[in-house]
């Protein structure tokens, strides 16, 4: 049996394919960039190292799990390969220029490779989004629609699936909207009347696998979706209900201020619960069209008198230390230049196990703290607008406790208490060029934050504190 | 216990343990009832402080503590130091041991010592204007302020200050100044006169610090540790005393109980009622003359439940205390000089700012902030914390705390009694209220205004937005719960400290101030606990 080349293996929707697969007793050549975690999956797989965009990945194979990427990416990938099913897509909050790199010209890519193995069935996997009206503020869209054009110029045997949005379990889509949804107050981000049809994610898999094997569908466009259609201001009603056992209040809310807002989030690292990409999915309706559409599985959508759940997102208390750690990294070096000694970041991970109000707890605080760990300079920026307009918040706490214990141990406390005496004009003209470089870092962090706080306080009206780390 | 005892003490504080040692050294015997808290060694006591960061096994702990709950964050009531953790004993209460409070912020103790354990030193003798309200005068409390110096070792000289700080016996030279200090006073001797004509004067803190070898202690050695705890004990507190005391046959020493209560009988106390804080049943022990200097709150707490008891519940008007501002400053003149990390840490100058009388006085203590910890400052700058923290290096060398102790008067609105509630009789909670006067904000700005002055012309300037006005109870100089008058009713003190209440009842802790002028009163309570002891048991 010819193999089925597979990218993006070890994506939420890729490891679906690849159970399905083993299933069906379908052996599968199977790339990605990274891995997959958890134990290796039944069946014929066969792992490679890649990057459909052309960038071998630089990491070393696994437990043998992956073979190593050899001089020429392409070189063997298509071996006794008869079919390719293209998964691997940058998603979500990945900036613009990523989004045509690696759906745009990595679909090229792999179209052309394909072509030149000789592999003619290629099914390309694509978006609901794509028909969006106007898809100028979503990158996503605008780099699915050119790669599907690509697929339809490539001379290829093609198929171009259109799944709605994929629901399941390590959903993404059900991830973000569970944030938003598991906020104080739910924001109708400009009134969320856009009508979803959402699929189940194990019968979007088997329906791909079908249509690699379906000649009929050669050169067409199918879409697939669930039998339930909802409007999104319903469904983070019912993500609502499930997540915190009630409705609770809503704000509608317009968009324009919004986009530019998050805009600015995604632009210091921050993941907000929702990006400004996407935001056009609140508006826009993601049904299938039914000249094309293929209804597919059960409806993934949660019941609409759905009781409490325990959040899913909530079990990642793992990623918790790592997280301080590049926190106290970060924070180290705006404070004394130098990463912390381990000693001192054992330190501020107990002290956050007792201390109260070093928890995040709103999306103005999530983002200081993002901006915190991405760099120190973010990190000062952010800083340099709390010390003034936001002296109590979470991440001057944190900053002042790291603070707190550089100064009390063995070699750091040097650099702060050191006695440099530069004489009366030395020390006025160094504290000059400490006033000048803060300024470009505090007109930075002001035009970064003061949306954000204004966002964040609007998010937050009358909503209670919720200790919960990002 | 069945014995009776002659003089039963409660409470080894400042009061207690020089009560306690005029007794014995007039061949007297004594008893102390205490809960009698200690803390844990100090550790390497010939260290300073940066050779301490460097060579203790956990710094962090020691400077922090184990909770961090010397860590000052944004948020928790913007102090500039925090209580060291190896002193967290001197606040530890009793198991149970509450206070409900209103407009207060009540420190209590149970260490042997007393508070007293953790203070900075300041020995400060009243003068006659201040003590125009107390039934005596200098001619009284002088000579036993001599006393307690040639016991405790008070260092001081003789200067500007002196006006306010009467000179009494006993006095030892001044401990060293440090750099930033020295110029201080250099540059108000330079200006005396622009300083003078705004009511400011400035001179040596009088410290119960040693300058010199005295009576087995030795003279200060620089390390910068006092407020993580003095190793080489040249800062005097009163567990020295307490130590004294121990080495005499006639003192019995009964640590580990809880004074509650003492049982009335015909306006007598017939036995005081205590608590083994290893558990058991609570006891009786038989008293023939009661002492009380368990500290205001609680020697008014004790008196309160045993006049409870015979079914007389009331109130204890008249609760005072110093209000302090913190006032940090930046000496101009002192910029970019070296500073060393190896010199007395508390305050070395005082600041006097007249009043027209002396509650409107204000004293002031100098501290250079050599050795503190930097992020309490650091964090009230207006920048981010990587630049603050390399501009509080660069003025390291010229930073200053300049703390304001303010005076207060009896008031009627300021009152303590037992909190309403559940518990059993006896062991019923201190309920407390205070109320600042009318126009307090009015005079604190007041304040503020002439110190800033008076450093403006001392060549330091105030950064804007860091003065920090402490709340009330925070200075813990309580007192005036039970007055010394000359003739008064109920609620007050004979003037040799004597309750008209309790016929065999004295108290020698500040609950007997009439008034509570702009100075630390740790030195008058040892200085009272003395003449009470030679006037009234002599």
């Amino acid at each position: 049996m010819d193999r089925l080349l597979l990218t993006g293996a070890s994506g939420f929707v890729g490891r679906r394919v690849l159970a399905e697969a083993a299933r069906r007793g379908v052996p599968v050549t199977a790339l990605c960039r990274r891995p997959p975690s958890g134990g290796r999956p039944v069946g014929d797989v066969r792992w490679l190292a890649f990057d459909v965009a052309g960038d071998v990945s630089g990491e070393a194979p696994l437990g043998g799990l992956l073979e190593a990427p050899p001089e020429d990416p392409w070189v063997g990938a298509f071996d006794g390969v008869g079919a390719v099913l293209h998964l691997a897509a940058a998603t979500g909050a990945a900036p613009a220029s990523e989004h045509r790199r690696v759906n745009e010209e990595g679909t090229r890519r792999l179209l052309r490779a394909a072509a030149r193995a000789g592999v003619e069935r290629f099914v390309f996997v694509s978006t609901i989004g794509v028909r969006f009206p106007d898809l100028r503020g979503y990158p996503y869209g605008r780099s699915k629609a050119a790669a599907e054009g690509a697929v339809r110029e490539s001379g290829l045997r093609w198929t171009v699936v259109r799944p709605t949005a994929v629901f399941g379990d390590g959903s993404p889509i059900v991830a973000s909207l569970s944030r938003l949804a598991g906020l104080p107050v739910l924001p109708l981000l400009g009134g969320a009347p856009a009508r979803l049809q959402p699929v189940a994610v194990d019968a979007l898999a088997a329906t791909l696998l079908d249509v690699v094997g379906q000649p009929e569908t050669v050169g067409g466009t199918i879409e697939v979706g669930g039998p339930e259609i909802a409007t999104m201001e319903e469904l983070l009603r019912r993500l609502r209900q499930r997540l915190r056992g009630r409705r609770g209040p809503a704000l509608r809310l317009p968009l324009g201020p919004l986009t530019l807002a998050l805009g600015v989030l995604e632009r210091v690292g921050v993941r907000p619960p929702v990006t400004a990409g996407q935001l056009v999915s609140f508006v826009e309706d993601g049904v299938l069209d039914p000249e094309i559409g293929r209804v597919v599985g059960e409806t993934p959508l949660p019941p609409a008198d759905g009781s409490a759940d325990v959040p899913a997102g909530r079990a990642r208390g793992g990623d918790r230390s790592r997280r301080l750690r590049r926190e106290a990294g970060s924070l180290s070096r705006v404070l004394v230049g130098s990463p912390p000694g381990e000693p001192v970041v054992a330190r501020y991970l107990a002290a956050h196990e007792r201390l109260p109000g070093l928890m995040p707890s709103s999306l103005f605080e999530r983002a200081q703290v993002g901006a915190a760990r991405l760099h120190p300079w973010p990190a000062r920026m952010a800083d340099a607008y709390a010390a003034l307009l936001a002296r109590e918040s979470v991440l001057r706490r944190k900053t002042v406790l790291l603070l707190a214990i550089l100064e009390s141990s063995a070699g750091h406390h040097r650099s702060i208490d050191r006695p440099d005496a530069r004489g009366r004009l030395g020390t006025v003209a160094a504290l000059g060029l400490r006033g000048l470089s803060a300024l470009p870092l505090l007109a930075v962090g002001f035009a970064i934050f003061v949306p954000v706080h204004l966002l964040s306080t609007l998010l937050s009206v009358s909503g209670p504190r919720r200790g919960v780390d990002p | 216990m069945s014995r009776s005892h002659d003089v039963v003490v409660v409470g080894s504080g400042p009061s207690g343990v020089h009560f306690a040692w005029t007794l014995l050294e007039a061949g007297r015997a004594v008893t102390m009832v205490d809960v009698g808290r200690r803390g844990s060694p100090l550790p390497l006591p010939e260290a300073s402080l940066p050779r301490l960061k460097e060579e203790l096994d956990d710094p962090v702990s020691y400077f922090l503590g184990d909770a961090f709950e010397a860590a000052l964050l944004p948020g928790s009531g913007g102090e500039y130091y925090g209580f060291p953790p190896g002193k967290s004993h001197v606040f530890e209460p009793a198991p149970g041991f509450g206070v409900e409070s209103r407009g207060f912020a009540p420190l209590t103790s149970f260490a042997r010592g007393g508070l007293a354990e953790a203070w900075t030193g300041g020995c400060y003798p009243l003068n006659d204007r201040e003590m125009a309200s107390f039934p005596f005068g200098w001619a009284e409390l002088g000579p036993r302020y001599g006393e307690v110096a040639r016991r405790i070792g008070v260092s001081g000289a003789e200067d500007d200050l002196a006006e306010l700080l009467p000179l009494h016996e006993h006095l030892q030279p001044p401990v060293a100044l440090d750099d930033h200090s020295r110029r201080l006073l250099a540059t108000y001797e330079d200006r005396r006169s622009r300083l003078r004509s705004i009511g400011c004067r400035v001179g040596r803190s009088r410290l119960a610090v040693l300058s010199r070898d005295h009576d087995g202690r030795v003279a200060c050695a620089r390390l910068g540790r006092c407020l993580w705890g003095c190793p080489s004990r040249s800062l005097y507190t009163p567990s020295v005393t307490l130590e004294r005391c121990l080495e005499r046959p006639e003192f019995r020493y009964l640590p580990g109980l809880e004074a509650l209560s003492f049982r009335l009988s015909g306006g007598r106390a017939e036995a005081l009622r205590v608590r083994p804080l290893a558990g058991g049943a609570d006891e009786e022990i038989p008293v023939d003359r009661l002492v009380l200097a368990a500290g205001t709150l609680s020697s008014s707490l004790l008196l309160l439940r045993s006049l409870a008891g015979e079914g007389d519940r009331r109130q204890l008007a008249g609760l005072m205390d110093n209000r302090q501002i913190f006032v940090p400053f930046v000496n101009l003149r002192q910029l970019g000089r070296p500073w060393s990390a190896e010199s007395y840490q508390y305050h070395q100058l005082g600041m006097a700012l007249d009043g027209g009388s002396p509650s409107e006085a204000v004293h002031g203590q100098i501290t250079t902030l050599t050795t503190a910890l930097v992020h309490p400052f650091a964090q009230r700058l207006p920048f981010d914390l990587g630049t603050a923290v390399r501009v509080t290096a660069n003025v390291h060398a010229a930073l200053g705390l300049l703390n304001l102790n303010l005076a207060d008067e009896r008031r009627d609105t300021c009152r303590v009694g037992l909190a309403d509630g559940t518990e059993a009789a006896g062991v019923e909670r201190l309920a407390v209220r205070y109320e600042p006067p009318v126009g307090e904000g009015a005079r604190l700005r007041w304040v503020v205004r002439r110190a800033r002055r008076a450093l403006r012309r001392l060549g330091c300037w105030v950064p804007p937005g860091m003065v920090h006005i402490r709340p009330m109870g925070a200075s813990v100089h309580y007192a005036g719960t039970l007055p010394m008058t000359v003739d008064g009713g109920p609620g007050t003190t004979t003037p040799g400290c004597r309750s008209r209440d309790v016929e065999n009842l004295w108290l020698v802790d500040g609950s007997v101030f009439p008034a509570l002028p702009a100075k630390n009163l740790t030195f008058t309570l040892m200085a009272n606990a003395v003449r009470v002891a030679e006037e009234e048991f002599g």
